[in-house]
């Protein structure tokens, strides 16, 4: 082993993993030590520390010296792809922590390790993202996965978070047993777990009918335990009653990063590793995506609760990823990390606002109808909300549209009728409970009176980013789709 | 000139419309009265330059609309049809103009009844005035318009609201058939422009076109669209329920409107349309034959009415029969010559008429009057030149227009002018008894009246008089003065304004028919007018007797409920069409097939689904890992078994698929 | 601030603006259909940094820009060369030059009078707003900016995805005027229908362009003219386009979110709706399927045909039977575009620039009816026939211009609507007689629900038993109704200038389909 090379190159490359994982250990250490301060103020402090790691990650990211290389023995690959993905996840991050202050002390949640948890999942998302082994994945999936168990759980005191954590982590480690099971049957069959092994091996494979029942079951295996990890359906049933019972800022969490990691991830792996074996996975992710967009679409519709709602709404979006994702594409690719970044910046704005308001007795709110009396106490959040909603259901010319119409585009070129088909139909009746949502702010004239919070000025400024990117996109969307396109170029010059 | 005496009018409305506050009731009456009497005055020089020198003006004003071959201009043709029509319709307006100043007088809106009355005039004139069917078809609606105004003047009246309505609504029948034949004009000549049409319609003579699906011959079909217009405008039998209704408005309406001129448009069509008519022999004959069976209907409905106005309104109608036939026969002279002596003598009639109304304080039921002659002698005397010169009593205007339709309806000898002249002679019969019956009931007979009416009775004062007389003149002396003119043997007078060809001309052929037949209409009168003064004045038993015997009965009701054309209306048409309205297209198709498919059924089903997807959602770890497990087997035994399932995927079943779904949601739904 | 400072402020804008309108108009290249988007949307911007206390200068800013728009667009029609047979005033940006897609704008003959009737009638919704919205004022202002510049938009756009987007982005501004403003618990319901029958109509449409888009390379429509697609292809488009257009002109099976919505919706949305909304989808059958896809638009005209004339007679007869007074005028909107259908598949000069004109027609004529029930209501707050009666005698001068618009529905000549409706079915007659009769009926039947409409309103003894305040319009809707007015007869008596415009632009339509 050439320990000089190692220390050369890959050490340096992986420098944001890594400065994140003593950062962590700093931060956790920290934390234990001014925990004995009656105040909130640790947690603040924690998660401003955890913003400035997070901040140094990404530029240390940014400026990294290498743009394209394998590392540590072919298990990590770093390139274009890898570092838009892992910068947005670092973005995130920060956002999430932002978001995160105000409602914590709301909350009552003293605890600074929901800010190193979320620190953590970070890290463990950058791992994920580079991984170019089934090893490497899985062990990536699982470092996340631990993380998330236990920050769906973090408020202690309450039952709902505790269900949610347990539920999550039962299935999740259902999901995780099927995603090994997966990934032990490809290297039983083929003998090697490198993405860039299996793409040599599968090269011209489908041609050479082979009986490969098992190689097949094995990917099946390994694809159901991603949709599993993003909610799609039919996996999805755990993803409301957690995002219901976490607390908001966690849900938001997982609304956001996952969904993005995971489906980077998924992408990398079928399309590098799998790519010549297009038929069985493609099949399987056209169902699932059908299947969400549907679920999506019609669970939503008869939601009271706000979190549950937007949990349908987003099993929905990721259906339409994943249509992006069956297209098999170079456009498909582009589409998908179109429609995440707009997703993401909708999601923030959503979030932020759902945060933004109490009911009357100083509780966060949790029913549609708690948000009927927004328009009047607060207009120009309402606006910006049912602005927002009006994005989700794809009307133009929010930057939803934009979004959508570049995947349809993607599956009708790809020949996909049914999945924009059903795609343009479902967005028509989930645009239905989007309608819903801006009904209970504008068109319910109740005289109930909700207590006014004004915006704390980090949600303030997330918020007013976010709904910019929503409400501007349209005019001038180039720098997104040359970027996204870069990223597509760059995965699929992976490809064998 | 030409162009102020059309606009004359339209400037009197508007002023009074607008300004009606301002000038006062007088005001009001001396403005609009100015302009129709200067608007008479110079259809006076009008007639004079244009139809006693020859000299035909054509006004092109501008462009109306044109598009690609149609082009419709604003512009005015002044021929000879044209110069009657206007001395016509200008000297009868300015007349009922004066009279009303008098009769409406105490109206609170009088300035606005001038300004209808003025408009009506200005839409009458562009009628006759315009140079291509357009500028008809606006005219055409505009009175349309001014008499749905009119008629719904006093607007508290439901009944008026009524018959205003009614009588829009059935002239826009009309103006439906008019505009299909202006359209199909538009199809085979490209153009609407008079001129161009009639100099083209002999080389379309025997070509035929697809009409509704039929090949069918062009000009008949052309000129049977044309008359429909006619029809409805002209109160011909099929279309007339309107008119009699519209006596509900004010006396001098019913004189200006539903006697002397716009009813009248109908015949004027057919006359300006002479060039075309006479290359559509099929069309004649229909003509000739609703026209003949109109006078008669409307005579015979006439003989039973009890209502003052409503006799005359029948008269009238009958006349137009009249008329239309003699179109009919391609006599256009002889039924022009009829509108304008009718257009006097009726006029007279309904201001007699409204006369009467007027002393009994606005009676109108015939039965309820009776001795008046003793009260309103001059009255009496205008209502008597009026009736005689109507049933064409010798040497009186009706007589010399009336016989000559008759006569050149015997000398036709074809099938439709046998029938227009039978059924011709019976409505002479029919009219004379109706006019004597008339006159014999309000004025002759025995009086009765409240008292309170009688005391209160008057002569009508000066200018309500003025206009009687002057109309008297009119009825009995234009017959005479312009028999030759209009109608006698060679005359110049009508130019190129009206055509017939050389094979139809029937005048002299009239004059050779035998004398005893010549006599008949005349005799047909006098029996009429004996049968009436008997049977309603010295031997009111007998009309009892027959009226109380079954078949009797029968008749009266029969031809009391005016043939029944307005029950079968309503009863067929209406009715259907509003249940149909209600029923079908908005509480079952609407409200019902529509809303089950569209939003209420949707609704539900998406209901039912969320629903069920709630029920899905149980909250146990074990049913969700379930779940998963199935869908995992699902995707294996997808992949796995996909050349089983691919035939299951075919895009053109999703449809299918969809379509099952939704029907076993639905019925599920409801269970 | 005081009003007077507001009034001289408005009088230095107004003095200002000629000049400015007359630079933007004659400089060469200038993007003036740009400017005339951006002048409402930047008033909208303005107007969220006024303070929410000082309503009154809301309304007066909102109103000075949408009359500037208004007056601006009137420049457009100076600048017009209307024997052009391009389309002028073009303007091309960059938006995704990556995707081949431009941001293009231009007009000809048949958006100019469409982009001018949208501008007029946002001023006068402004105006109708003034005292009855008192909830939200200054969103309404806002959203009816927005809409204005939309519609504008929607109209001069020669891309077929910007077209798409600025179609559905009306919705967002009336959706929330119906569902907001609108005047009973049901305007939510209506609201919905609106939102969700044009929405899944146009999303069809919206896949039908991406495949063009897929096929040809390029959305833009004057290179799309140039592009033959397979007769099959074209079907297929066709019907999708057809989905979109048809749920907004509304066709008979789909109409049924019509008089929901004007029914529930205020008087400003009524007249939005029905004077422009409306005229999207025709204009859009015009604009884009009849060119782009001439075989299937053949292929199509029997079908049509039928549902037009289904849609003249149905709607007709149920409107005879209606009872809410919003809901006659709706469906006999219903009737109106079934007219204008079957005009411009007649597919010849006179059916095409005749639906044109109907289109523009109903756009004064309609709004206008809807402004007499909004004046009623205000009035009364009832829109049920049956407890009016009499109205002309305390309201005289209402009963005139009332009465002006009844005949302008029923197509009087001299009104707006005869010549559309004549020329209409003067070109339907030369393609089929029975199609033309059947049409025609319209003319009966229009006739009969109009004249029991007014007749029962207007006419008849007063109720007092249900109405007994008494007044007739004001001044400000007075004013509000004059330019309806003087639109309406003018289209009538003298449409040449109007039509003058149109020729070549139409005949560039139907030559290109050499149909």
């Amino acid at each position: 082993m050439d320990y000089l090379s190692l220390f050369e190159n890959d050490f340096l490359v992986l420098m944001p993993e890594i400065f994140l994982v003593y950062a962590a250990c700093f931060l956790l250490m920290y934390g234990v030590l001014v925990s004995g301060a009656p105040e909130h103020a640790y947690v603040t402090n924690t998660g401003f520390l955890v913003i400035l790691s997070l901040g140094l990650a990404l530029l240390l990211l940014i400026n990294g010296p290498v743009t394209d290389m394998l590392l540590m023995y072919n298990t990590l690959k770093v390139d274009y792809f890898t570092f838009y993905v892992q910068a947005w996840i670092l973005i995130i991050g920060i956002g999430v922590v932002l978001m995160s202050f105000d409602y914590l002390k709301r909350e009552k949640m003293h605890m600074y390790e929901y800010m190193v948890l979320v620190l953590l999942s970070c890290t463990s998302m950058l791992f994920m993202v580079a991984s170019y082994d089934l090893i490497a994945m899985y062990l990536a999936v699982e470092f996340q996965s631990l993380a998330f168990y236990v920050i769906a759980a973090s408020q202690r005191d309450s039952e709902f978070s505790t269900e949610a954590g347990l539920k999550y982590f039962f299935l999740g480690a259902f999901s995780s047993g099927i995603l090994l099971f997966g990934s032990s049957l490809v290297y039983g069959y083929t003998g090697t777990t490198n993405l860039s092994d299996l793409a040599t091996l599968y090269t011209g494979f489908e041609s050479l009918n082979v009986a490969s029942g098992g190689l097949y079951v094995g990917l099946m295996f390994v694809s159901v335990g991603f949709l599993f990890k993003l909610a799609a359906a039919p996996f999805h049933m755990w993803s409301p009653d957690v995002y219901q019972g976490s607390p908001t800022t966690v849900t938001a969490f997982f609304a956001l990063t996952p969904k993005l990691a995971v489906l980077a991830l998924l992408t990398k792996i079928l399309y590098v590793g799998f790519y010549d074996i297009m038929g069985p996975w493609q099949k399987v992710v056209m169902v699932c995506s059908l299947a969400s967009m549907v679920v999506g679409a019609i669970g939503a519709l008869g939601q009271t609760n706000i979190k549950r709602l937007l949990a349908y709404s987003s099993i929905g979006h990721v259906g339409y990823m994943l249509m992006g994702l069956a297209s098999g594409s170079v456009e498909g690719i582009q589409a998908m990390f179109v429609y995440m970044v707009i997703y993401v910046a909708m999601t923030f704005t959503t979030f932020c606002i759902v945060l933004s308001v109490r009911t009357a007795d100083n509780k966060p709110v949790e029913y549609i109808h708690d948000l009927s009396h927004m328009s009047r106490s607060n207009p120009i959040l309402a606006m910006t909300l049912a602005l927002t909603m009006f994005s989700m259901a794809g009307v133009p010319p929010l930057a939803g549209f934009c979004s959508k119409f570049y995947l349809f585009f993607t599956a009708l070129s790809s020949s996909l009728y049914p999945l924009a088909v059903v795609g343009v139909l479902s967005s028509v009746v989930s645009s239905f409970y989007y309608l819903r949502l801006i009904k209970t702010l504008y068109f319910d004239h109740t005289n109930t009176v909700h207590s006014y919070v004004s915006l704390d000025t980090e949600k303030a400024w997330l918020c007013a980013l976010s709904f910019g990117v929503t409400m501007f996109l349209i005019m001038y969307p180039n720098p997104l789709f040359l970027a996204s396109h870069k990223v597509a170029l760059a995965l699929c010059a992976l490809i064998r | 000139m030409y162009l102020s005496l059309v606009f004359l009018p339209l400037f009197g409305s508007l002023t009074c419309l607008g300004f009606g506050r301002y000038l006062g009731f007088r005001g009001a009456v001396l403005v609009t009265t100015m302009c129709t009497g200067s608007a008479f005055l110079m259809s006076l020089v009008a007639f004079y330059e244009v139809a006693l020198c020859g000299s035909p003006v054509n006004v092109e004003l501008a462009p109306w609309f044109v598009s690609e071959l149609f082009d419709a201009y604003w512009g005015f043709m002044y021929d000879t049809l044209t110069a009657v029509m206007l001395v016509v319709v200008t000297s009868v307006s300015t007349l009922v103009h004066i009279y009303s100043s008098s009769y409406m007088d105490g109206d609170p809106h009088l300035p606005r009844f001038m300004s209808y009355l003025s408009l009506f005039t200005f839409f009458m004139l562009m009628l006759v005035t315009g140079d291509n069917f357009l500028q008809l078809f606006l005219g055409w609606e505009g009175v349309g318009l001014a008499s749905f105004l009119l008629i719904n003047f006093w607007y508290t009246r439901l009944g008026a609201n009524k018959s205003a309505v009614k009588a829009m609504l059935m002239n826009r029948v009309g103006d439906f058939g008019l505009a299909l034949g202006i359209m199909g004009v538009f199809l085979v000549f490209k153009t609407v422009d008079y001129t161009t049409v009639f100099a083209l319609a002999p080389y379309f003579q025997d070509t035929s076109f697809i009409f509704l699906g039929f090949e069918v011959p062009l000009l008949t079909t052309i000129c049977i669209l044309l008359f429909i217009g006619s029809v409805g405008k002209s109160a011909q039998l099929g279309l007339h329920t309107w008119l009699p209704d519209a006596m509900e408005g004010p006396t001098p309406v019913s004189a200006l409107i539903h006697a002397a001129t716009m009813v009248t448009a109908g015949v004027f069509l057919v006359a300006r349309c002479s060039p075309i008519f006479e290359y559509a022999p099929g069309a004649l004959a229909v003509v000739t034959c609703v026209g003949a069976m109109t006078a008669f209907f409307a005579a015979s409905t006439g003989l039973v009415q009890n209502d003052l106005k409503r006799v005359i309104a029948y008269s009238t109608c009958s006349q137009l029969g009249y008329m239309v036939f003699a179109c009919g026969l391609s006599n256009y002279n002889v039924g022009v010559f009829h509108l304008a002596n009718h257009a006097f003598f009726k006029a007279l009639l309904f201001l007699g008429a409204g006369c009467v109304i007027h002393a009994v304080n606005n009676e109108q039921d015939m039965r309820k009057m009776g001795g008046l002659v003793q009260v309103l002698p001059f009255t009496y005397a205008m209502m008597t030149i009026g009736s005689l010169a109507l049933v064409g009593f010798p040497f009186l205007t009706g007589f010399y227009s009336k016989d000559a339709i008759l006569e050149v309806a015997y000398a036709r000898y074809s099938m439709s002018a046998e029938f227009a002249y039978i059924l011709g002679c019976a409505s002479a019969l029919c009219t004379s008894y109706y006019s004597f019956r008339l006159l014999v009931v309000t004025f002759l007979g025995p009086c009765n009246m409240h008292k309170s009416s009688m005391s209160g009775i008057h002569e009508a004062p000066l200018l309500m008089s003025l206009p009687l007389v002057l109309l008297a003149f009119g009825s009995i002396f234009v017959g005479y003065m312009c028999k030759d003119m209009f109608i006698g043997v060679g005359t110049q007078f009508w130019g190129t304004a009206l055509y017939s060809l050389p094979s139809n001309t029937l005048l002299v052929e009239s004059e050779y028919i035998p004398q005893d037949i010549k006599m008949i209409p005349l005799a047909l009168t006098g029996l009429g007018a004996v049968l009436a003064y008997t049977l309603n004045y010295s031997n009111v038993a007998s009309s009892y007797t027959f009226t109380t015997s079954y078949y009797g009965r029968m008749l009266y009701t029969f031809l009391n409920k005016r043939w029944l054309f307005d029950k079968v209306y309503n009863d067929v048409f209406g009715k259907n069409a509003l249940s149909f309205g209600y029923n079908v297209s908005f509480k079952s198709v609407d409200k019902g097939v529509l809303e089950m498919l569209g939003p209420y059924g949707l609704v539900v089903m998406f209901k039912n689904l969320s629903g069920q997807f709630k029920s899905l959602q149980t909250g146990y770890v074990y049913h969700y890992a379930f779940v998963m497990l199935i869908g995992l087997t699902f995707m294996l035994a997808l992949v796995g078994l996909w050349d089983v399932v691919s035939v299951y995927v075919d895009n053109r079943l999703y449809f299918i698929h969809l379509v099952t779904y939704l029907i076993i949601q639905a019925t599920a739904g409801e269970a | 601030m005081n009003s007077s400072y507001i009034n001289n402020m408005s009088l230095a804008f107004w003095a200002v603006s000629p000049v400015f309108l007359y630079n933007m108009v004659y400089s060469p290249n200038s993007p003036f259909l740009l400017y005339l988007i951006l002048v409402p949307l930047v008033g909208a911007l303005a107007l969220f940094l006024i303070p929410s206390e000082s309503i009154q200068l809301i309304k007066v800013v909102a109103l000075n820009v949408s009359l500037f728009t208004y007056i601006a667009s009137l420049f457009l029609w100076i600048g017009f060369d209307a024997s052009s047979p391009n389309f002028q005033y073009l303007y091309q940006a960059d938006w995704m030059p990556y995707g081949n897609l431009y941001f293009t704008l231009g007009i000809d003959g048949i958006s100019l009078f469409f982009i001018i009737l949208s501008t007029l009638l946002v001023p006068i919704c402004i105006m109708l707003g003034w005292s009855s919205i008192t909830i939200y004022i200054r969103e309404y202002m806002v959203a009816l900016l927005i809409l204005d510049a939309m519609m504008i938009a929607v109209f001069s756009t020669l891309d077929l995805l910007l077209f798409y987007v600025c179609f559905e982005a009306v919705l967002i501004p009336m959706f929330v005027i119906i569902g907001v403003w609108g005047s009973r618990a049901r305007r939510i319901r209506a609201a919905y229908q609106f939102f969700l029958y044009t929405f899944f109509g146009s999303v069809l449409m919206l896949l039908a362009i991406l495949m063009m888009y897929f096929q040809a390379g390029t959305t833009d429509l004057q290179i799309l003219l140039t592009t033959e697609f397979s007769t099959q292809r074209q079907i297929l488009y066709f019907l999708a386009f057809f989905a979109s257009f048809a749920a907004k002109v509304p066709m008979i099976p789909v109409h049924i979110w019509l008089p929901e919505a004007h029914v529930e919706a205020p008087t400003a949305g009524s007249v939005l709706l029905a004077g422009i909304m409306l005229k999207l989808g025709t204009y859009g059958f015009l604009r884009f399927s009849m060119p782009l896809f001439p075989e299937a638009t053949l292929y199509f005209t029997p079908f049509i045909y039928t549902l037009s004339c289904i849609a003249v007679i149905y709607a007709s007869l149920t409107t005879v039977r209606q009872v809410d007074l919003k809901k006659i005028i709706a469906y006999s909107s219903v009737a109106h575009m079934g007219v204008v259908m079957l005009g411009l598949f007649s597919l010849n000069a006179q059916g095409v620039e005749g639906s044109i004109l109907l289109m523009l027609g109903h756009g004064l004529v309609s709004p206008g009816l809807f402004m007499c029930v909004g004046v009623l209501y205000d009035r009364y707050k009832t829109r049920l026939v049956k407890y009016y009666g009499g109205v002309v005698h305390t309201m005289p001068l209402f009963a005139t211009i009332f009465l002006l618009f009844t005949m302008g529905n029923i197509g009087l000549p001299g009104t707006s609507n005869f010549v559309g409706e004549f020329l209409v079915l003067t070109g339907c007659y030369q393609t089929n007689t029975l199609i033309a009769a059947l049409g025609a009926t319209g003319m009966v039947l229009g006739g009969a629900y109009s004249l029991w409409l007014y007749n029962r309103v207007v006419y008849g003894f007063p109720k007092p038993h249900y109405i007994n305040t008494y007044a007739d319009i004001n001044r400000r809707e007075f004013f509000m109704f004059v330019p309806l007015i003087i639109g309406t007869l003018w289209m009538g008596i003298y449409p040449e200038v109007f039509l003058h415009d149109m020729h070549v632009s139409v005949a560039n339509v139907i030559q290109h389909g050499s149909y």
